[in-house]
């Protein structure tokens, strides 16, 4: 009990994630990528292009790795279009409840705004 | 698009910025994906475009990841430095140490000995000595007429003379006895000082007859009258003459001595303006522009031969010794800085090599570690990083403490050092000096550390590997490594020990010196009587009422005076002449007058004859008692009573005979550390002195003294008051100081080598552990093993004995100034260094073998 107490403190110290820390983490939250398909999945979604530069990719994805929230893959999922220059990702449980809880975090937030007013809610 | 070959290139370039970890593991992917992104941009402005944003996200991340990075190793080499604490702890208490010691002491060295004199252009300032070898003087002082001469000498700029100089103020509460210094007019000009406040003297003032002047000192402005700018011009009583305040000088004058009060105009009187005979002044000079100290000599060797040539007089002398005046200043402190800043290089050598081999043997465990992580494919880089980052938190860490240590180091030496150096006092920590000796360690630790770590990610990773997994032999190039420098530390520590033992023996041989009189319970004064309000009848009334008073005193025992207890590098003393004898005695025989209880207070036994008594008056036969060193040079098995002696020419008209009446005890009044001079001793009643020491045994004398003089005159002050232990304390504290130092110093060189050698013997003892097991189960006994460790150490500290011993013996010359009664190959210091030694490194070694064998067992 103390344990988990105490694992879930550990987690509360990640949070609030950086934008592009949390963006990658929701990117892999549907399915291993490589670092390519992060970027372009990020650019769809947030409808920006420009919302993510390689370097900062792979900076992000490194301390993602240091930290423990992703891992990277030693087998390749699509062995038919593969470039063996490309490294593949996956989520850590880890990295699946930290996203989560800044998920909810962001929710929490939204819902503060909604009943504040900010926000009209949507019918 | 096209293949974006410029963007590529440009970007490639960008990526630089990132550290080279980031680079080795995602460069070719950050590419690629630059690549593909480039490409689908929609046209040139969008690419361009496209390009300022990913340059700008580079400049922004690139500084946080290597910050990232660092923190990232510091984290990793603080655990790893907590893992191993003893490793770190002694590692920064060995860099600190070196560091403290060295920054303390070459922060004196660079004040005391290095720092210039604060007059203009200190360089062509020098002293002018005369060489006097008959009379044993290889400095002597000079005269009127020569320093004359000397002003004609073209390597000069301008010649000054300076002596001595006590008044008496009078007109405040209490007299005060001031000393100070008479110079020539130009003496300021000539040390390039000019006056803090008022003006300089004029070359008319040492005319006879001028209105008396004097520039008082800034410390007597300050603590006398307040820093009161209106005292220039004003009128003050000195010696009962009125003198008028030409100004105050700046408070960094501190020449010809440290603490003076004032300046006045040198007066010399006609007699004194053409005796080459006496020898009462001294001479400092500054050379013309350009002129060498070298060039001035050999100009002055020649002028002196073309003098000596003139005057007959001066063909006993051998011309002048030109010394700068800065060395001439640090002289008597200079052999034993010099001494000790050798020690503490050597300890900085010790400490040095003590780092080296630790992170040596740091690197050579950790190389099993570097072959794995390379055989996994991570790149030498990072371990190499690694193994960097730790040494520099080690040097960080030991460095502030170190820089702490020096700040308490400086402040101990100034706590220890004796008052007779005074220009130590002004030494602060020298922040330079700090900083180049943690840069001299922390190269030494990293050229060490590194250097094997480097070699050792080129090796083949098979050999580390395998000898990895064969654990002993593994590490065979660092051991060697780390013992040959251990038996450097020892060869080191042995030389400073030696070094020591001689100091301590040369102490010891001094200590037991018999001073051949009795200075317990005895107190001593100065006293100077003005000559103004003293001629010769009232100065020897004085003198002999207050001993009448201080004899009669409740609780004193016994009293006495001499005109000069202790017998300075140049005594008063002249040649003189025996009657009879042709020849004139060139070896100077010191003169003091003293009271005719002298010789049974002070405990001095006659050895023959009679010492002074009541009979001995002014108008009565001159007589003079000799000292047994004269009696033996000059009648040897002779008898020397009833001799007369003169000092000055024989047949010179009023030429005065003394009468020898008797050979009393030799004393070490110049010093236990000093030969006996001849000496010879006269009555005060046939000769008025005006400057004394008097010396009181008994308690309460210096309340006695001073209420005795008051009675007698209450204008009269007393120079100085302390007890005659405390005065010979002062003569032996450099002494003191430098073997007191040495010593520490010497003992601080075997802490440090045991603590390297039992680092060793730890790390060996761990190596072969494994072998010693083997030993075990085979039947080996505790015994063995230990004696296997035994017989190392001895081989090692064989050989670094020896080397030691050998270095001692070169280095002994160094020290051959500071010894006293023991020669400079005195066997004796040598054999107790070298077991001294030996102890250290058989106790370092029996710990960690005893351990070894606990964990073994």
């Amino acid at each position: 009990m103390a344990r988990r107490a105490a694992d879930e403190l550990d987690l509360e110290d990640f949070l609030p994630l950086h934008r592009d820390t949390f963006q990658i983490l929701v990117s892999l939250a549907d399915g291993d990528r490589h670092g390519y398909s992060i970027l372009r999945d990020i650019a769809e979604r947030t409808g920006d292009p420009r919302s993510i530069t390689p370097s900062t990719l792979y900076s992000s994805i490194h301390r993602l790795l240091e930290s423990g929230l992703i891992k990277e893959l030693h087998e390749r999922p699509n062995r038919d279009q593969d470039d063996a220059r490309r490294r593949y990702y996956r989520l850590t449980p880890l990295g699946r409840r930290v996203a989560e809880l800044e998920a909810r975090r962001l929710e929490r937030l939204l819902r503060d705004a909604r009943s504040g007013g900010l926000l009209q809610r949507r019918r | 698009m096209r293949e974006p070959v410029v963007a590529l290139w440009l970007y490639r370039w960008l990526l630089k910025l990132y550290p080279a970890q980031f680079r080795e593991d995602y460069e070719c992917e950050v590419l690629s994906v630059f690549a593909r992104e480039w490409s689908i941009q929609p046209g040139r402005a969008a690419a361009l475009w496209y390009f300022i944003t990913i340059a700008t996200a580079v400049l922004i991340d690139a500084p946080r990841e290597h910050l990232a990075l660092l923190a990232s190793d510091l984290r990793h080499a603080l655990r790893r430095s907590l893992r191993s604490p003893w490793f770190t702890l002694v590692a920064v208490a060995t860099l600190a140490l070196g560091m403290g010691v060295n920054s303390a002491l070459f922060s004196v060295v660079k004040s005391v000995l290095l720092q210039k004199l604060p007059y203009a252009q200190p360089d062509e300032l020098v002293r002018v000595w005369i060489r006097n070898p008959r009379q044993g003087y290889e400095h002597d002082i000079s005269n009127w007429p020569r320093m004359q001469d000397w002003r004609r000498a073209s390597c000069f700029q301008s010649v000054a003379g300076f002596t001595g100089a006590r008044l008496i103020l009078t007109g405040g509460v209490e007299p005060l006895q001031l000393h100070g210094a008479q110079v020539t007019a130009n003496f300021f000009a000539t040390m390039g000082v000019r006056p803090f406040l008022g003006h300089d003297f004029e070359s008319g003032d040492e005319a006879p007859g001028r209105p008396r002047k004097v520039i008082l000192s800034h410390a007597l402005w300050l603590s006398r009258f307040g820093g009161d700018r209106a005292m220039v011009g004003r009128p003050l009583q000195l010696n009962g003459d009125s003198y008028e305040v030409a100004g105050v000088a700046p408070p960094e004058m501190r020449f010809p001595e440290r603490d003076l009060d004032f300046w006045t105009p040198l007066l010399v009187d006609d007699r004194g303006r053409r005796s080459r005979g006496a020898f009462w002044l001294n001479v400092a000079a500054r050379l013309r522009d350009g002129v060498t100290l070298r060039q001035a000599q050999s100009q002055m060797d020649a002028y002196s031969r073309a003098l000596a040539d003139q005057h007959p007089e001066d063909r006993d002398l051998d011309g002048v010794t030109l010394e700068s005046l800065q060395d001439d200043l640090t002289g008597p402190i200079r052999p034993g800085l010099t001494i000790l800043t050798g020690a503490v290089v050597f300890i900085l050598f010790i400490c040095c090599a003590n780092i080296a081999a630790m992170l040596s043997a740091r690197t050579a465990d950790r190389m099993q570690e570097l072959s794995i992580r390379a055989a996994l494919g991570a790149g030498r880089g990072r371990a190499v990083r690694h193994l960097l980052t730790e040494s520099l938190l080690l040097f960080i860490v030991g460095g502030a403490v170190g820089i702490a240590a020096a700040y308490a180091g400086v402040a101990i030496l100034l706590r220890l050092a004796p008052p007779e150096l005074p220009q130590l006092q002004d030494t602060k920590l020298d922040v330079s000096v700090a900083a180049f000796t943690l840069a001299v360690s922390a190269a030494a630790g990293l050229i060490f550390g590194l250097l094997p770590a480097l070699q050792a990610s080129r090796l083949d990773l098979v050999r580390n590997l395998r000898q990895g997994a064969r654990g002993a032999a593994g590490h065979l190039d660092s051991r060697r490594f780390r013992t040959a420098l251990t038996i450097g530390e020892m060869a080191l520590a042995m030389i400073l020990l030696t070094g020591a033992w001689l100091l301590i023996r040369s102490f010891q041989q001094m200590e037991q010196v018999t001073p051949g009189y009795d200075a317990r319970d005895v107190s001593i004064a100065t006293m100077q009587l003005p000559r103004p309000k003293y001629p010769d009848a009232q100065a020897i009334g004085f003198y002999t009422k207050l001993i009448d008073r201080l004899q009669h005193a409740p609780g004193i025992e016994d009293a006495a005076e001499i005109s000069n207890f202790f017998l300075g590098r140049l005594p008063d003393s002249a040649t003189f002449s025996i009657e009879g004898r042709t020849e004139k005695i060139t070896v100077p025989l010191t003169i003091d007058t003293v009271t005719p209880e002298f010789f049974s207070m002070m405990k001095i036994p006659l050895l023959r004859g009679r010492f002074f008594n009541a009979e001995d008056k002014a108008e009565s036969q001159p007589v003079i008692l000799i000292n047994s060193t004269t009696a033996r040079r000059y009648w040897p098995g002779g008898n020397p009573l009833g001799h007369r002696i003169t000092f000055g020419d024989i047949g010179a008209n009023g030429a005065r005979w003394y009468t020898i009446v008797g050979v009393v005890g030799d004393t070490t009044r110049a010093g236990a550390d000093e030969p006996v001079f001849t000496e010879s001793y006269v009555p005060l009643a046939q000769s008025a002195t005006r400057g004394m020491d008097i010396l009181i045994r008994g308690s309460g004398a210096q309340s006695i003294l001073k209420a005795a003089v008051r009675e007698l005159d209450p204008n009269q002050p007393i120079l100085h008051f302390t007890t005659l232990d405390a005065a010979q304390d002062d003569q032996t504290a450099l002494r003191r100081f430098t073997t007191f130092l040495l010593t520490l110093f010497a003992l601080t060189a075997a802490a440090i080598t045991g603590a390297g050698l039992y680092g060793l013997i730890s790390y060996l003892v761990t190596q072969r552990q494994q072998e010693f097991g083997i030993r075990f189960a085979l039947g080996a006994r505790a015994r063995d093993v230990f004696g296997i460790l035994v017989r190392r150490v001895l081989a090692m500290a064989s050989i670094g004995l020896a080397l030691g011993a050998v270095g001692a013996l070169g280095m002994s010359r160094l020290l051959s100034a500071l010894l006293f009664g023991v020669g400079r190959f005195d066997a004796v210091s040598y054999l107790a260094a070298a077991s001294g030694l030996l102890l250290v490194c058989l106790i370092a070694a029996v710990f960690p073998a005893i351990r070894a064998m606990a964990r073994i067992l």
